[in-house]
């Protein structure tokens, strides 16, 4: 098929899928399965008369208004998708560090406030406790879980972006005359960042679950589960660097569709 | 006989997507194809209305998508599959329902009962 057609068809669906307020997750998923059909439709009208700016035509005038469509999908975005755009307030996955920073914080920032909300939901359980101690136990359990998730994401998040950039970045170092040191440096960061992550998810556990229980020679009891969640940490960074190396393949070819004209 | 198209269809096109799915799960130009089929071509539908029509059913949970697994030379682009759920199956059976009971009512007025 013509480039310049795909081009075309990108385009129809990019001007019904930009203006609309829902989150990236939610676009990329309209986008693609517009795009899908589209295509489908092209080659149906493609085998018709084989003439590839007629079916061109054919496909666009079945498709029907780019503009009316934004407007009615704009109506049918899933009631969880507010949700999704709230984490997505930091904007997709970063393409540098400094961006990789705020990225982290932000998201830190956010879970923290709906941890926040969910803990209001949880206050009047919390009082229905019998004890002072209940009580008192139950509080700390909540406020050191935020607290540790505030910390332990910024971490796990970095980490997944320096992972991708490491591994899974087709472009690492491409196009450089030090292509091959830029490359053994993001390998040297990428490990050295997932290794860290490993080491600080147990440390801020078992800080955790000492303050939490206020027994710290407890914490030793407790090692093979902080070992088994540091391996879960490098294990999540390295999927979620794969994950977002994923998503920005998917978002590649749309970056720069030009809607207007 | 005259097209159906716009304003006429707006309304009953939820019930028919889950009418046309009952025959078994597909994707969104396929599912055109047989409601075009069922209406005997007088339905003139402009394709891209079906996805949102499909997204608000499947918000409602009354059907069901998933991604097919392969992009079947379609520029990495998936389709998704739509299936009826069940309680798609109980909104189309009180769709038919109502249908009848609209047809009656309003083919009454009109003296153009059959």
């Amino acid at each position: 098929m013509n480039e310049d057609i795909v081009r075309e068809l990108r385009k129809t669906v990019e001007r019904a899928v930009r203006p609309l307020a829902v989150s990236l997750k939610r676009k990329r998923q309209v986008r693609e399965e517009l795009l899908a059909h589209l295509l489908g439709v092209f080659d149906q009208e493609l085998a018709t008369d084989g003439d590839e700016q007629a079916a061109l035509a054919r496909t666009l005038a079945r498709f029907g208004d780019p503009a009316e469509l934004t407007a009615d999908l704009a109506n049918s975005a899933p009631r969880l998708d507010g949700l999704q755009r709230f984490l997505e307030w930091a904007g997709g996955p970063p393409t540098t560090t400094r961006a990789a920073i705020c990225r982290s914080l932000i998201l830190a920032v956010q879970v923290f406030l709906l941890q926040g909300v969910l803990i209001a939901c949880l206050v009047p359980a919390l009082l229905m406790l019998k004890t002072q101690a209940q009580f008192r136990y139950g509080m700390a359990a909540i406020f050191y879980s935020t607290a540790t998730s505030a910390v332990f994401l910024p971490i796990l998040i970095f980490s997944a972006y320096l992972m991708r950039r490491a591994f899974f970045d087709p472009e690492r170092g491409a196009g450089q005359t030090d292509a091959g040191m830029k490359a053994g440096a993001r390998f040297v960061a990428g490990c050295s960042a997932v290794l860290l992550a490993t080491l600080l998810a147990p440390a801020i556990g078992a800080l955790g679950y000492g303050l939490i229980a206020g027994d710290f020679p407890a914490v030793a009891d407790q090692t093979l589960r902080f070992v088994a969640l540091g391996l879960a940490t490098g294990i999540c960074a390295t999927l979620i660097g794969y994950a977002e190396q994923q998503e920005m393949l998917r978002e590649d070819p749309w970056r720069d569709v030009l809607i207007e004209g | 006989m005259e097209q159906i198209s716009g304003d006429k269809l707006r309304g009953h096109l939820a019930t028919m997507i889950l009418a046309s799915l009952e025959s078994g799960p597909t994707h969104g130009l396929d599912l055109l194809g047989r409601l075009d089929s069922a209406g005997c071509g007088l339905l003139k539908l402009k394709e891209g209305s079906l996805y949102p029509a499909l997204y608000r059913l499947e918000a409602d949970g009354l059907v069901r998508g998933a991604w097919e697994a392969d992009t079947g030379g379609r520029r990495g682009a998936r389709r998704r599959q739509y299936s009826l759920s069940a309680k798609g199956r109980r909104q189309l059976a009180q769709g038919r329902e109502e249908w009848v009971a609209f047809v009656r009512v309003i083919g009454g007025i009109l003296g153009a009962t059959t």
